[in-house]
Order: structure tokens, then sequence, then C-alpha cells
């Protein structure tokens, strides 16, 4: 398990935990950034990522990615 | 009697495509005073059947995060559409159903439009519409909008909708917190709330969000349900770990993913898809690229406004210069007295003309702005610059208010509803002004024109690049004194690239526009009379001249403005018309010398030097926001801060200008 913030572009991961406050955790899960999702990382500058999720494409601050957990999800 | 519809939806769903295919030319923006509402509203007749469509905020959710939350879940729940269409990218379902789940638990007569089914088409997705239609109780409607398909069904579906009440209870399983969800409605029921939407929502939203909406209802909360809450709290949290909120939204996806496996086929894997627009991405977004990309696509947008509008600006400019002057000999011809024709050729054509000089270059920057909208790049351009503004103590997502403030202040500071903390929702707010706005460019373009003749752009530019850098400064300064901690996490989605359709690139260009010239056939006309009068007033006096109630009120001004190098009374006259609406300033100068463009060209290389030229340019940028901005920002947020966006803006204009003018005397000379 590692922030998401730490992966580097093009690998797939699942969401496994996400931390922060209240408004935060209900407003990612409202976009669909749910635990147990799959998504791809497309581009990651230090932190400031842009991730595919179905087929929605969504940005993350920093601070958002630093508070997304996940886990690599096997090739193939 | 008509109806009332709602248009709800995702951001990015086509929501508004949609809209303006519905209503057509025939939509109005509607502006509503006092709270803070953006809704578009139009109808559209059919079958002899007038209906009232609203188009609200798009949103993800209706938990009011964001004020844009707030708005469309305040409307549905106080002004009760009849029906609401709730736009849905079929491409992204599961996401998008969440809204439609939510709307169906408040218990809203709902219509699905199933949206981009073209883009479903060219996948492997097959969705099976009737399935869909079948689990959730609701009539489906497909719809590419980008191309006008399935516009006719849907008002059909409409009609048919509206004339049969075919609302089915809808239910979520919310497993162990079903028997506090049922106590609640209990004691909802026993102190007669009259709630606009079902029970069951009410004790799902009260368990959900707290009691924001009770309160609003009944003024304090129950006693009771707050206690039936907190247990419920404990134990849902020893048993499962998690809090109300988060479990909510957790059954919510449950129920959802069920729906998705049920009605999707085949859904293909994340690997084999980069679609065309992550390619693009890869470009414009990339990490070496994206800010020099970011930078050349401003730098065009501002050549094309000027070396497009410029030369049909020209046009404008002969024409009212004539205009005048008929209207002049006109009135001569005709005997009729001086001050008539003196009001009409030196006060209303000569003011009003200066301004609409200036229409070929602001709609040019509409249409770039509108471009850049629909392509799909400003919500890149937010992300290019996040990195940047978190610097600043700003938010990615504060660049697009900064943006739609060059256009105009106001959408700007409205814009910035989409920020979901206060703290950055206001510091966003109160460096707007700073954003050069389109009424500031006429000034700017007659001084440069004037001064600068052959680096015009560059000049215009600087100050477009100097708002820039002060907002950066006032921000962390505004930062330090009132906001101190962290800025909210970015968290926005991408839509998709694609070419902008004429169709809504025009549209949006000519609401936009539009506001403009009505400005100017309003406040600008009265602010250009008004002028005209002080000008004329005592009787007997020569027109603007020095003894003219204008040219003492003036006179009382210039020394104030001495030190910048500008304080001679005209200048400091045009400032204070400048707060009805900067535009007028243009308006007043041309009154105060009745002159058009050409003829005040002149006027001013008298008067003031390339360098006393700039220092009122800057002056011009910094000072007082328009009275519409003021009014804007005391609706947005209270008149503590607008007091404040007035005060730190008028001290900041005066000291910058006078330094400039200081320091620049001593290299010049």
């Amino acid at each position: 398990m590692m922030p998401l913030s730490m992966v580097e572009e093009k690998r797939l991961v699942r969401i496994v935990r996400i931390i922060g406050g209240r408004g935060f955790v209900s407003r990612v899960m409202n976009m669909g950034i749910n635990e147990g999702e799959i998504i791809k990382v497309l581009n990651n500058t230090r932190g400031l990522l842009l991730i595919s999720l179905g087929n929605s494409r969504i940005a993350l601050g920093r601070g958002a990615s630093f508070r997304i957990f996940v886990e690599y999800v096997k090739k193939g | 009697m008509g109806y009332k519809i709602a248009l709800a939806g995702n951001p990015n769903s086509g929501k508004t495509t949609v809209f303006n295919l519905l209503c057509g030319a025939r939509e109005k923006i509607g502006n509503w005073p006092g709270t803070t509402v953006e809704k578009k509203q139009g109808y559209f007749t059919y079958q002899d059947e007038r209906i009232e469509v609203v188009d609200l905020p798009g949103t993800y959710s209706l938990s009011a995060y964001s004020i844009d939350e707030r708005i469309a879940r305040d409307f549905l729940i106080k002004e009760k559409p009849d029906l609401v269409i709730c736009v849905i990218d079929a491409s992204n379902l599961e996401r998008n159903l969440y809204l439609v789940i939510q709307l169906l638990e408040m218990g809203q007569p709902l219509l699905l439009d199933l949206n981009m089914m073209d883009i479903v088409g060219k996948s492997k997705i097959r969705i099976d519409t009737q399935k869909l239609s079948k689990i959730l109780g609701t009539d489906i409607v497909e719809t590419v909008a980008s191309k006008g398909k399935g516009i006719k069904d849907l008002k059909e579906k409409i009609i048919v909708n509206l004339e049969k009440d075919i609302r089915k209870p809808f239910k979520i399983d919310y497993q162990n917190l079903e028997s506090t969800i049922e106590e609640i409605i209990l004691l909802l029921k026993d102190k007669e709330i009259s709630l606009n939407i079902s029970p069951r929502a009410a004790a799902i939203r009260v368990l959900e969000q707290g009691f924001d909406l009770l309160k609003e209802i009944e003024n304090n909360t129950i006693p009771h349900i707050e206690e039936v809450k907190n247990k419920a709290e404990r134990e849902l949290s020893r048993f499962t770990g998690e809090d109300l909120e988060t479990f909510i939204i957790e059954r919510r996806y449950a129920f959802l993913k069920g729906v998705v496996k049920e009605c999707v086929k085949k859904e293909i894997s994340l690997e084999d898809r980069l679609t065309f627009s992550d390619k693009l991405d890869k470009v414009l977004t990339s990490r070496i690229l994206g800010i020099p990309l970011f930078l050349f696509f401003m730098y065009l947008l501002f050549q094309m406004v000027f070396s497009l509008g410029s030369p049909i600006a020209d046009l404008v400019d002969g024409f009212f210069g004539s205009l005048a002057e008929s209207a002049k000999l006109f009135f001569e011809n005709q005997n009729l007295p001086f001050w008539a024709g003196s009001l009409v050729s030196d006060g209303i054509i000569s003011g009003v003309g200066s301004v609409l000089v200036f229409l070929p270059n602001i709609v040019f920057l509409f249409l770039g702005i509108s471009i850049l909208e629909d392509s799909g790049y400003l919500a890149r351009a937010a992300f290019v610059v996040d990195r940047f503004m978190h610097a600043l103590g700003l938010h990615g997502k504060s660049f697009i208010p900064m943006l739609l403030g060059f256009g105009c202040n106001i959408p700007g500071i409205m814009a910035a509803r989409t920020l979901e903390s206060r703290k950055d929702r206001i510091l966003t707010i109160l460096v707007n002004p700073l954003m050069s706005c389109s009424a500031r460019l006429p000034v700017y373009i007659l001084f440069a024109s004037a001064f600068f003749p052959k680096n015009q752009g560059l000049i215009v530019f600087s100050l477009y690049i100097l708002g820039i850098i002060l907002a950066i400064f006032v921000a962390k300064v505004f930062k330090h004194m009132f906001f101190k901690g962290e800025v909210a996490p970015l968290v926005m989605e991408l839509p998709p690239y694609r070419i902008p359709t004429i169709r809504n690139v025009l549209l949006s260009m000519w609401t936009r526009s539009s506001l403009f010239v009505k400005k100017a056939g309003t406040i600008i006309f009265l602010g250009v009379v008004l002028v005209w009068l002080l000008s004329s007033l005592p009787l007997g006096v020569g027109y603007a001249g020095e003894n003219s109630l204008i040219g003492k009120f003036g006179k009382i001004l210039a020394p104030l403005f001495k030190p910048a190098g500008f304080g001679f009374w005209q200048a400091g006259v045009a400032l204070v018309f400048g707060i009805l609406a900067k535009e007028v300033m243009v308006g007043t100068l041309g009154t105060l010398y009745g002159a058009t463009e050409e003829g005040l060209k002149a006027v001013l290389l008298q008067q003031f030097t390339p360098l006393s030229a700039y220092a009122f340019l800057i002056m011009t940028l910094i000072y007082i926001p328009c009275i519409a901005a003021i009014a804007t920002i005391k609706r947005e947020t209270n008149w503590k801060w607008a007091a404040l966006a007035v005060s730190y803006s008028l001290i900041l204009g005066w000291v910058l200008s006078v330094l400039f003018y200081q320091i620049g005397k001593i290299f010049t000379g």
C-alpha cells in the first residue's frame, strides 16, 4: 500500500483506502473515486496527477494524491 | 398553466448542449438577484404546451459541498419542478447514476437522458436501456446532443412524463441503518414537519449530512433525532469502522455496481484504451511542455484579439465619427437648440461610440475564451497551473475564475463558486478584480495606440501580466492575514477534448458580448449623459471647460494624482466615472474633450507623457472595481470583504502609479 502520489505513470492501481476529513472523502467518493476501483495513472508530475477512471479523466492535486492509498494491480 | 422542468446532471454530461437544443435561440440568461443563484432559464413549446426549462449547475451529487451543489439542491427542494431531466454521460454510467439515485430517493419525478450514445456506440459497451429503465422505474431517452440527435424524442417523452405521474417508490437497502431510518421517519411524522421531500429521503439526509436541511425548515434541531443519530453513528463505527456518511455513499455505490452489472455488457479493460484525448494530454499537460504551451495559447489569444479586432474597430470608429458629424449638421440645419445638438453628438454619440468601438476586440476575446472552454483545454489549464497556483496559496480551480475575469470580473467572481473551501473562494474573489476585464481594455487600447503605437500589443499584455503578478502578491498577503491553513486539494474532472462546435462557441460568445452591448446601452449611456450634463452646467459655460461643474469637481481631485503624473482634472473625472463601469472612462474622456477616437488621441498626446500615460493605465488596472463587481463581491461574500476589495485596490493603485511615475522620472530625466 502506498500513496497514489508515488505511483509511476502508466501503472494500474487499485484504491485501498482514502483518508482525510469527511468533506474530502465524500467529495472524491461522489466523483466515483472509491475503494476497490481500479485506476490508471496517466501523468504524474511530482504528486500532481492525471488519472483515468472508467471513461473519465480526473486531475488530482498533491493534497489529494497523498491521501489516496493504492496497491499495484498485476498485469495480465 | 405551464409546466416547469429542470435539467440536472454531472459536469461535462452535455447538459447545457441539451438545454440549448431544447430552448433554441429563445434562451435567456436569468440571473436572480438576492441569493447566489445562477441557473439558466428558457422555454420551449411542444404540442401547444409551454414548458419552462431551468438548467441547474452541473453537480456530482446533492450533498451541497460547494455552492453549485447547494443551488441545485435548494432549487429541487424549494421550487419543486414538475419533472427533472437528468442528463447522463452514457460512457460513464456508474458515476453519473449516483446523482440519479439521489434524485430518486428524494421522490423527484425523473426522466433520464442517456447522452453521448455515439461514444458508447464506438466503444465496445452495450447498455440495456430497457432493463435500466425497469430497475430505476423511469423512462429513458437516448440522445447525441452534440449532433442534435434524439431531441424530438426527448421533447415527446417530456410531455408524456409530465402528463402521467408515474412515480414509483425507490428504495436502497441501507442494511444496518434501516432500523434507524425507520425511527427517524416516525420522529419526523410526530413533528408534522412539512418537508418537500419524502420522509425517508429526509431521514437519510439527516444521517448523511447532519441537520442542515431540518435547520432550514425548523430553525432548530430536534433533540430526539440527534440522539438517535448519535447512537447509530456509534454502533456503525463499532461494527464496520465507518462513519455514517461514508457508509451511506458506499451502500449507494454497491447498489449501482449491481445495476451496472445487470445493464451494461462487456466493459473493456483500461489497458487498451488510450484515446485521442489521452494522447493530446500527454503533450498538453506534460511536465516539460505543459506550462510553455499554456503561455503560448494565452499569447495567441491576445494576439488574435488585437490583430483581428483592431481593423474592425477602426471601421466602427469611422462610422461613429461621421455619425456625430452628421448629427451635428442635422441639428444645425433644422434650427434646433444648440444644446440638443451638443447632447446628441458630443454626449451620446461620442460617448457611447467611443465605447462600442472596442466591441470587436471584446467579441474576439470572448470568442477565444469560448473556444478554449468548449475544446476542453480550459480545465487542463487549471491542472497545468495548479502547482504554480498552490505555491501562491491559491487553488488550481481558482484559475478559471481568474481567466473568466479577463472577460468580465462578474462572471469571474461568480465562477469562484466551484471552489469547495470558503477560504479559497473568498481569496479568489478578492483578487479577481486585478484581472484586467474587457471593460478596461478600451482604456488600455486608447492609451497604448496613442502613446506606444509600435508596441501596442506588448503594452497591453504587460498590464495583464502586471495584474496577474499583483493578484499573486495580494493573495499571498491576504492568505497570511486572514486565511491561514492549507488549501483544499484539487480534485477535478477533465472533460474529453473535442472540436468546439460552432453553435456553442457562437452562442456563448453572443451571450457574453451582448451583456457588454447592453451595458453600453444602459449604464454607459446614463454615465455619458451625466458627464455631458455636468460638463454643460452652469449655463453659458464653455462645454467641458474648467469652469463647468465637472471641471470644478475634477480640480478638487487633481492634486491627489499629481504625484502620479496625471494631475489634471479630466483624468480625475474619468477615474471617478470609471467606477460606474470602466468603459465609461473612455466615454468620459471622449465627452470631456468632445472627440471620438482619433481626435481624442491627439488631445491626450498633448496632456500625457508616455510615462504618465502608463502610470494612468496602472491606476486604471488596479483602483476600485466597478459598481457591478463590488455588488457581486458583496453578494457572494459580505460587506466586510467588499469593503476590503474597494479599499485595498484604491490604495494599491495609487501607491503603484505614484511609485512608477516617480521612479520612471529618475530614469527618463
